[in-house]
Order: structure tokens, then sequence, then C-alpha cells
């Protein structure tokens, strides 16, 4: 068993890290501002995400080139009956049926609800 | 109701294009679906134009609140099966929904609901035809096919409000509203495309009751991928107007091609428009990764083969081009602009003329629609023009136009068409008198002399002529003269002498004989 502090030593000295600039655009994703980092906490969100990936890479097989294609994660496991168990073919008149039995649910806040104020307000 | 005026020509500057730099044009519509309930939850849908306070149109899956899930509303996904049919697409068997992530308040899940790798429809085109598509001054050369690569169904954003206090408000009330997203191939060559490709996509949409149409309040927003001479694609978001879409154009093409000149390579790149000009707003190494991923929660949709079909038949005869087919054959030989007109009115002034022209019909089946046509376009519309009022359908109902006509086209014609005239203005100019025509002409005392003998007609009619010839002697000179128009002022004499019972036909064959 792969000990993890052995882990981390291994991936600091590959060359396979994170760059300023991934963080600059991780923190940019989540919609974070950057330019508020000190240079000490820039270091440690990087070294933090490269822990990360050192975990990552030990979970996947490395003798398989792993590509990372945006399609690919259209393939993903769902936990959803419908994927492995397909329902009956949706018809025009089932979809109309559907359609009149309509019904807004008042827990779901469908009926009702209202916010307390206006607007809901942001501070830049 | 509106009145859309048959002739509208437009006062913008033509855009010209420079043969030698091809422009390539595809564009990206999205269409606020007409229904009841939002996508993914029953919260009431609201439109621009109905008057609701910011935030009271919601649900907690609306706001994104911990806790709530999608659940698909399946009359969205009727609405957009029904555009998918009208253009003939391929209506796809299974599709799904994904999460598309981008964080913006406007966006309280932290990602948009769409259709990304699997949409419900691809391939299907829309055919403009020249002469009967074109757009007031914007007239197709040739019929031209506009392929669609793909419909999907999505979720709208919430509306910011940017305010002086460094603050931006956000109404959630437009998120979660229902979109269809249609994609075409950059198949567009000029800009006369685009404005008749979208003036008949926003005819069809309205048409099918699939979407209000609306540009301007929002319920049709429009993007651009424009490129020149096969050069990379720029991508101009967030086009609310015809005319925005055509400046954006006409600026960034002209900009494209300022740079080609000095051999500069276009940038792919998405901008924004200011009103002014093109904008950057992020190049294509800044473009977001919005790392899409199957939605979690929600069912793939799965389709009966037969449910496009289903819905084609459905909906074909009401087509807008197979009842602009209809009108302009017989029996109804309509002008392609009249037609046109009745399908913009869709809800209220086609219903009306057919209608009408069913009453005629029973009324006296002699009449032609031609007749019909001319009364509808001409006498009425120009006669609520006049009068400087919209065209109305409760202050001239069908049976009442249909009564007037009969009046005065029929076998037993009561009325000239001077008094019809007469006879109509009044009825347009007082909209609360809903007295019977036999009424109103009796008060008017518009009708034919009747119980007169043709004889004692025409006598009538050159004793008319004669004084009226005494009392314009110059008038007379000029036609004698040989400026035969001049003869028409001494008939519009004679009519308001007869109060317009005797028809003008016959003024005009006593002054030309006595003349």
């Amino acid at each position: 068993m792969a000990d993890v502090a052995d882990l981390i030593q291994t991936h600091k000295e590959t060359n396979d890290k994170i760059d300023d600039e991934t963080v600059n655009k991780i923190m940019k994703l989540a919609a974070l501002n950057t330019h508020l980092l000190s240079e000490s906490e820039k270091k440690v969100i990087s070294d933090g995400l490269n822990a990360h990936m050192a975990f990552a890479k030990h979970l996947y097989d490395e003798s398989v080139e792993v590509v990372e294609k945006e399609d690919s994660n259209d393939f993903h496991f769902r936990l959803l009956e419908s994927d492995h168990k397909q329902s009956e073919p949706l018809t025009l008149s089932a979809l109309k049926a559907q359609i009149e039995a309509l019904k807004p649910d008042f827990e779901k806040g469908e009926v009702g609800f209202k916010a307390n104020k206006p607007f809901f307000t942001i501070k830049k | 109701m509106r009145f859309i005026r048959l002739l509208s020509h437009s006062t913008i500057s033509r855009f010209k294009l420079d043969p030698n730099y091809a422009f390539k044009c595809g564009i990206e519509i999205h269409t606020q679906l007409k229904t009841k309930y939002k996508l993914f939850s029953l919260s009431p849908t609201t439109t621009s134009s109905h008057i609701v306070p910011p935030n009271s149109s919601i649900s907690y899956f609306d706001i994104g609140l911990l806790g709530t899930q999608p659940k698909l509303n399946p009359e969205a996904l009727l609405l957009a099966l029904k555009l998918a049919a009208a253009l003939g697409c391929e209506v796809q068997t299974t599709s799904a929904f994904d999460r598309k992530h981008y964080m913006y308040p406007d966006q309280p899940l932290g990602y948009q609901i769409t259709q990304h790798y699997h949409p419900i429809a691809k391939n299907g085109s829309l055919t403009l035809r020249s002469g009967v598509d074109d757009e007031g001054n914007y007239r197709l050369d040739a019929d031209k096919c506009i392929n669609i690569e793909q419909l999907q169904i999505e979720q709208d954003t919430g509306k910011s409000i940017y305010t002086d206090d460094d603050e931006i408000k956000i109404d959630y009330n437009r998120a979660n509203m229902p979109l269809v997203e249609l994609v075409t191939k950059p198949d567009f060559e000029n800009f006369t495309q685009i404005r008749c490709f979208l003036r008949k996509y926003q005819q069809l949409v309205k048409y099918l009751n699939i979407c209000s149409g609306d540009m301007e309040n929002g319920a049709i927003r429009v993007d651009v991928n424009i490129s020149v001479n096969g050069g990379n694609r720029v991508e101009i978001k967030n086009l609310g107007s015809t005319t925005e879409i055509k400046q954006a154009l006409r600026y960034e093409y002209k900009r494209q091609i300022q740079l080609l000149q000095v051999n500069i390579t276009v940038s792919q790149e998405t901008r924004g428009w200011n009103g002014t000009e093109t904008v950057k707003a992020r190049s294509k190494e800044d473009a977001v990764d919005y790392r899409y991923v199957p939605d979690s929660e929600l069912s793939q949709i799965y389709l009966s083969p037969t449910i496009a079909k289903e819905i084609y038949d459905e909906i074909e005869p009401q087509l807008p081009e197979r009842v602009l087919q209809k009108l302009v054959l017989s029996p109804y030989d309509l002008e392609v602009k009249h037609a046109k007109f009745l399908l913009d009115n869709n809800d209220n002034v086609l219903p009306y003329y057919f209608q009408l022209v069913e009453a005629v019909g029973a009324r006296d089946p002699h009449i032609k629609c031609t007749t019909i046509n001319n009364w509808m376009f001409h006498e009425v519309l120009g006669s609520f023009h006049k009068n400087n009022q919209i065209f109305d359908i409760n202050v001239l109902p069908f049976d009442k136009l249909a009564s007037l006509i009969t009046l005065v086209n029929g076998h037993d014609s009561r009325l000239t068409l001077t008094s019809a005239r007469v006879l109509l203005t009044h009825v347009i100019s007082n909209p609360g008198d809903a007295r019977p025509l036999d009424a109103l002409i009796e008060e008017l005392d518009l009708e034919k002399p009747r119980d007169v003998s043709e004889h004692d007609i025409l006598e009538a009619v050159q004793e008319i002529c004669l004084e009226i010839i005494e009392q314009n002697p110059d008038v007379v000179k000029k036609i004698r003269a040989g400026k035969a128009k001049s003869i028409n002022h001494l008939v519009g004499l004679a009519m308001k002498e007869s109060q317009g019972k005797v028809k003008s036909s016959l003024f005009l064959q006593t002054f030309q004989r006595l003349i």
C-alpha cells in the first residue's frame, strides 16, 4: 500500500504540476478573485491542488494514457432508473395527458411563493 | 390589436457587401416557449408583457434552494417538438439534459440545464422563397434554403439589474423559463437573407403559438457568428432587434475586412454590441470551461418513433406556408402582401376574413372573393386609417361588413359605393352606435331611389348634369380642350348633389354625352 507522504513527495518531483495559470483558472471558475490573494496563499492553494492530483493519478492505472475529452463526460454512470430500465416511449396522446394533469405544488413553492424583498441583491 | 401597415418601408441604409470579401453567417436563436409553467418547475411563466413584481413568479427550484429537484414540464417538450416538426427536423427518440457550469448571480444553480450531448432535434431547414418571403425593401434574389443544425431545450436565466450603487439586483422571474435554442448552419450570405429568415421564423412561432415572437421584449434573442472569406468566426451575442443585428453585422464585417486588408488574421472570439461597435468579450484562449456533464437528476427523454409525424400531421394544415398558399389561390385569390398581412394577424384578422367570406357567400353566392378582398383591404382598412384608427373587429363585426358588401354588390343592390363609404365612415367613427345598418341607411338617407323608373332616373341625372355644366363653364372648356380627367370634378359635384344615390358611372356617361 502506498504511503500518502511518498505519493505527495513523488508528485512534487514530477513535472506534472498545478501552475499559477491553472490556479487562476480554477479560482475564476468558482467566481473568486485571484488578485486578492497573497503569494503565500496562492502557494497553499497550489500545493493543495497538487496533492489532489497525486491522489487522483494514483487511482488511475498509470500504464493507460487517459485522454480527457469533454465528450467522455457523456458516458458517466448515473444512478437513475431510466438509464438502465427504459420506460415506455412517450406518445403524443400520453404527452398531452401529462400536460392536462399538471398541477403546481404548494410544497415546492410553486403556488404563492414570493421573495420577502423585491430583489436579491449582490454588492460588488 | 395591432394594425400592421401593408407596405412598410425601412429607411435604414443598405448593408452593402464587398464582392472581394465573402460574408458568411450562422445564427443562434433563443426562443422563449409560451407555456403555462416553467421548464423544470410549475411556477407560472411571465413575459415582459406581463407586469408582475420582481421575484413574485418563482418557486424554490427556480432560485436554487437546496433540496429541490428539476422535473421536466411536458408542455415545453410538446412545443419544442412542434417547432422541430414544423422545421422538418429529425426528432431524436432519445435525448437528455446536461449541466453547463458557470458562476453568475442570475444562474442560481451554478449551472444551466441544457442539452449539449443529445439535443431534442437535428437537421432541419427553412426555405426562403423569393417573392413570398421578402420583407419590405429586403428582396430575396433567389430562393434560399437555410439548414438547421439542431434544436435544444434549455433554461433561461434570471435578470440582472446593475445600479449606480455598485449593486447587482437579481430578479428570478425569468429564471427557469423554457427556451429552445435553434442553431443554423453558416448558410447566410447577406443580411437580406437573415432579415427574411427572422421574420419568417417569428411568424412561424407566433402562428403555431409556440412563442409570442416578440424580439423587442426578449422572447426571441439572437446571437450571430460571422466570418469573412472563410476566416475565423466571431460570435456576437445578445442582439435584441433586427436593427441591432444589422448594425452589429455591418460593423463587424467592416472590421474584419480592415484586418484582412493589413494581413492581420481575425481572431476567433466572442464580442458584444454596445450600440456603436462590437467589443471583445472573450477570446478562444479565455473561453469558459463549462464542464458539461449529464444532469444527474433528470431522466432521459424517450419518444415514440411516430410522435414527430403525428405532430406534423396535426399542425401541417395550419403552417403559415400552407395557409398562405390557400389564400393566394382560388377562391380567395389574395395578393401575396394581403395574405401575409392576414398571417401576421392570425389571431384575429385572419379568422375574421374567413368568416366574412363565408357570410357574404351565404347572403349572395355570386359576389366574388375579389370584390370582398377589395372591400377588406382597400375600403375598410383605408377607412379606419383615414379616421386615424386601428382596425378593430369589434367596431365592424364581420356580419355587419358582409351585409354592407351585399347591399352594394349584391343582386338587389340598394346602395351605391359612395353611399356605402359614407355609412362605413359613420360606423367606424361612432363605435358606440350599435344600430343595424338599415336604421342608419334610413337616418342618413343613403338608399338608392326605389320605386322610380329608369326613365325618371335618367331624366333626373340629365337635369343635374346640365345644371352643373352651366355652373362650371371653365371646367367644361378644359374638357373640350383635351383635359379629359377634369370630367371627374364634374362627376364629383353630381355625386354630391345626388347624395351618392346614383352610380358615378351613370353621371360620367351623361357628362361625356353632353360635353
